[in-house]
C-alpha cells in the first residue's frame, strides 16, 4: 500500500519502486526508510500542502528523494527507465 | 624511542609510494611514515569508510577567517588521497610548463614536458591509465589501456568542440562494467579508480620496505643544512624519533608546507602560492531531445577548445568535460513535489528535461597568487601539534576571464544544437593543493625537488608545481615522483 502510493506520487511502476526501495532499505535500514517515506507521503497530501509552508515541506521531502535517487543509476532509471527493465526506452 | 632509516618518506600517497617503489626496485631501503593505519585492503571498502578516524588522522586544516574558505579534500590514510580521488589523469600540456617564455606571465617550470615524458609513460603503465594518442600531447601513443568508448554525449558534442579527445582515466575497472553500474550492487561502486594499495601490497612484501603507521611527523630537526632527526608523535601521543640519511616529504600540498613551517623552515616561498582549480558545472539546454544515452564511464571525453592559445597572457585556460550521467534530477523532483507536481506528469516533464540537457564540467586555470597561503594556527590538534590555517581569497580575474570565454564560446560553438546555458553551479573543488613549495630558483626546491637549503631533503607532490594549468595534476604528480625516485636511486647506486 505504502509503496503503491509512492509509485503513484513519482510516476513509477510497481517494479521500479520495488527495485529502488530494496536498495534504499539496504542502505538506510528499514526504520529510517519508513520514517523518511512516511514523511514524504504525509507532506505531499493536498491537505498538508495547503497548511504547511514550502520550505518546511521541502525539509521532509528531500531526505527520502536524496536517498531514493542517490546516484547515476537511479537517476537514469527515473529519467529513462532502467536498461534491464521492461519499461526502459530502447537505446 | 629512536631508530634510524636510510631514506625516510613522509606520507604514503601517490607521491610517497611511487618514490618508494623506485627506490625499493633499485635495492634501496625505505621507511614510510604515515598518519593513518596500514590497512592494505582499504580499497575494498566504500570510499566513505577508507579513512579511519583516529587521533593521528584528524584533519588539521582550518580556513583563515579573513581569507576565505575552500573545502580542502585529502585523505589521511595509507594510500593517501589515492583512496578518494576520481581517477582523472591527463598529462599537462607542453605550454603549461612555459608560461613565462610563451606568454610572458608568472614563471617557467625548470623542467619541460619532454623532460617528464618518459615518466608520464611509466606512470601510465603503473596506474593503468586509459587514453589515446592526441596531437596536443607529444608521445601519447603508448597508453597501456584503451579508452572507453565515446559516450553518446561525447559523440554529440565532439564535432563542435574540437580539439576533443578521450579523457585519460585511471579507472582500470571500467572495461568490465557497463555504466551506469547496477543499482542493486549494494553500494556505489562506481568504476573504482586506481588506488596505490596494489603497489603498497607488493611493496609490503619487499625487502627493504618498512612502515611506521599511525605516526605523525611533528617537525624536522636540521643541523648544518641537513635533516638530522625527524621528531614524531604516535597516535597514542608517544614521542618517536627517527634519524634518517635523507628525507622525502610527500604528504599533500598543505601539510608539506605546514611541516616545513613547524620545523622553522620558513622562507619567502614556503606555504605561499597555494593553488586549486575552480570547477564549474554547466547545464546546457538543447533545442531537441536526445534519445540515445550510452556511456562506459562517468566521464570519457574532453574538449581542449579552450586549453591553450596566445590569449593565455590575458585569461586562464580551461578544459570542458561532458558529464555522462546527465542532468541530475533529484533536486528537480523535490522542487516538483514541493510545487504540487506528481505522478506520470511530473516524471514525463523531468524526463523531457533530461533528454534535452547536456551537462559539462569546466576546469579553469587560475593565476598563482602569493596571498593564497598556508600558515600555522595558534590552535593545537589533539596530539598537541599546531593546526594549519589557510588563506584562500576568491578566484582571480584571470580565471574569471577564462571562464567567461568558455561560457560565451560554448553557446557559440553549440549554436547548431540550439544550446543555451540554463544552469551553472560550483563543481567539486579542494582536491588539488598545488604550489606551496614550488620548484625553481625563487621557490623552495630545485629541478630535482631538492630543498635549496637542506641538502638531504626533497619535497614531492603538487607542492612543487610552479604553475597550475587547467588540467588535473595527478598524473604529473605521479611522474614527478617516479622521476625523483629514479634520481635518488641513481645517486645512491
Amino acid at each position: 500500500m505504502i509503496r503503491h502510493r509512492l509509485a503513484s506520487l513519482l510516476g513509477l511502476s510497481a517494479d521500479e519502486v520495488e527495485l529502488l526501495s530494496t536498495r534504499v532499505q539496504a542502505r538506510l535500514g528499514r526504520r529510517s526508510y519508513v520514517i523518511r517515506l512516511s514523511a514524504l507521503l504525509l507532506v505531499t497530501t493536498p491537505v498538508v500542502r495547503r497548511v504547511v509552508p514550502p520550505n518546511m515541506r521541502r525539509r521532509s521531502i528531500r531526505p527520502f528523494i536524496y536517498a531514493f535517487i542517490s546516484g547515476p543509476s537511479e537517476n537514469l532509471l527515473y529519467a529513462r527507465g532502467h536498461p534491464s527493465h521492461p519499461a526502459a526506452a530502447d537505446d | 624511542m629512536t631508530e634510524t632509516a636510510d631514506t625516510l618518506i613522509i606520507g604514503s600517497g601517490i607521491s610517497g609510494l611511487l618514490v618508494a617503489n623506485e627506490l625499493v626496485a633499485a635495492g634501496q631501503e625505505v621507511m614510510v611514515v604515515e598518519r593513518g593505519p596500514m590497512r592494505l585492503d582499504a580499497d575494498r571498502l566504500p570510499p566513505s569508510k577508507r579513512e579511519l578516524r583516529i587521533a593521528s588522522t584528524a584533519h588539521n586544516v582550518d580556513p583563515y577567517p579573513r581569507g576565505g574558505g575552500n573545502p580542502w579534500q585529502y585523505g589521511y590514510a595509507f594510500g593517501g588521497s589515492s583512496l578518494l580521488w576520481n581517477g582523472v589523469a591527463p598529462r599537462l600540456l607542453p605550454a603549461d610548463f612555459e608560461m613565462q617564455s610563451r606568454f610572458g606571465i608568472w614563471r617557467d617550470w625548470p623542467i619541460s614536458y619532454d623532460d617528464l615524458l618518459p615518466f608520464y609513460r611509466r606512470v601510465e603503465q603503473l596506474l593503468q591509465i586509459s587514453g589515446g594518442e592526441h596531437e596536443l600531447f607529444p608521445g601519447s601513443d603508448a597508453y597501456p589501456v584503451s579508452p572507453p568508448r565515446p559516450s553518446s554525449t561525447d559523440e554529440l558534442l565532439r564535432p563542435l568542440l574540437e580539439p576533443f579527445g578521450p579523457l585519460p582515466l585511471a579507472r582500470p575497472g571500467i572495461q568490465l562494467v557497463d555504466y551506469p553500474p547496477p543499482i542493486d550492487s549494494g553500494w556505489d561502486s562506481l568504476e573504482p579508480p586506481f588506488t596505490m594499495l596494489g603497489i603498497a601490497r607488493a611493496l609490503s612484501a619487499s625487502r627493504g620496505f618498512s612502515v611506521r603507521d599511525r605516526t605523525v611527523v611533528s617537525r624536522l630537526r636540521t643541523e648544518a643544512g641537513r635533516v638530522v632527526e625527524v621528531e614524531c608523535v604516535t597516535d597514542e601521543g608517544d614521542p618517536h624519533r627517527i634519524r634518517p640519511n635523507r628525507v622525502v616529504l610527500a604528504t599533500h600540498g598543505i601539510e608539506n608546507a605546514a611541516l616545513l613551517l613547524r620545523s622553522g623552515m620558513s622562507g619567502p616561498a614556503v606555504g605561499k602560492w597555494l593553488g586549486d582549480h575552480p570547477h564549474v558545472v554547466l547545464d546546457l539546454e538543447l533545442d531537441r531531445e536526445v534519445d540515445e544515452w550510452r556511456a562506459d564511464s562517468r566521464d570519457s571525453g574532453v574538449s581542449y577548445a579552450w586549453a591553450d592559445g596566445p590569449w593565455r597572457s590575458e585569461r586562464g585556460a580551461a578544459v570542458v568535460i561532458p558529464f555522462n550521467p546527465g542532468l541530475q534530477l533529484r533536486d528537480r523532483i523535490v522542487d516538483g513535489l514541493v510545487g504540487g507536481g506528481r505522478g506520470p506528469e511530473l516524471r514525463r516533464g523531468l524526463s523531457e528535461q533530461f533528454r534535452r540537457t547536456v551537462v559539462v564540467y569546466v576546469s579553469v586555470e587560475d593565476a598563482p597568487r602569493e596571498d593564497r597561503m598556508v600558515e600555522l594556527s595558534s590552535k593545537r590538534d589533539t596530539l598537541g601539534l599546531p593546526r594549519t590555517r589557510v588563506s584562500y581569497p576568491p578566484d582571480s580575474d584571470y580565471a574569471m576571464r577564462g571562464l567567461q570565454a568558455v561560457l560565451e564560446g560554448l553557446e557559440e560553438r553549440l549554436r547548431p544544437l540550439g544550446a543555451r546555458i540554463v544552469g551553472r553551479r560550483l563543481g567539486g573543488r579542494g582536491g588539488h593543493m598545488l604550489g606551496t613549495c614550488f620548484m625553481g630558483p625563487e621557490g623552495v626546491v630545485d629541478e630535482n625537488l631538492r630543498h635549496h637549503k637542506v641538502e638531504n631533503l626533497h619535497v614531492a607532490g603538487g607542492s612543487a608545481f610552479p604553475t597550475h594549468s587547467a588540467l588535473h595534476p595527478t598524473a604529473t604528480i605521479a611522474a614527478l615522483a617516479v622521476r625523483l625516485g629514479r634520481h635518488l636511486a641513481a645517486a645512491l647506486a
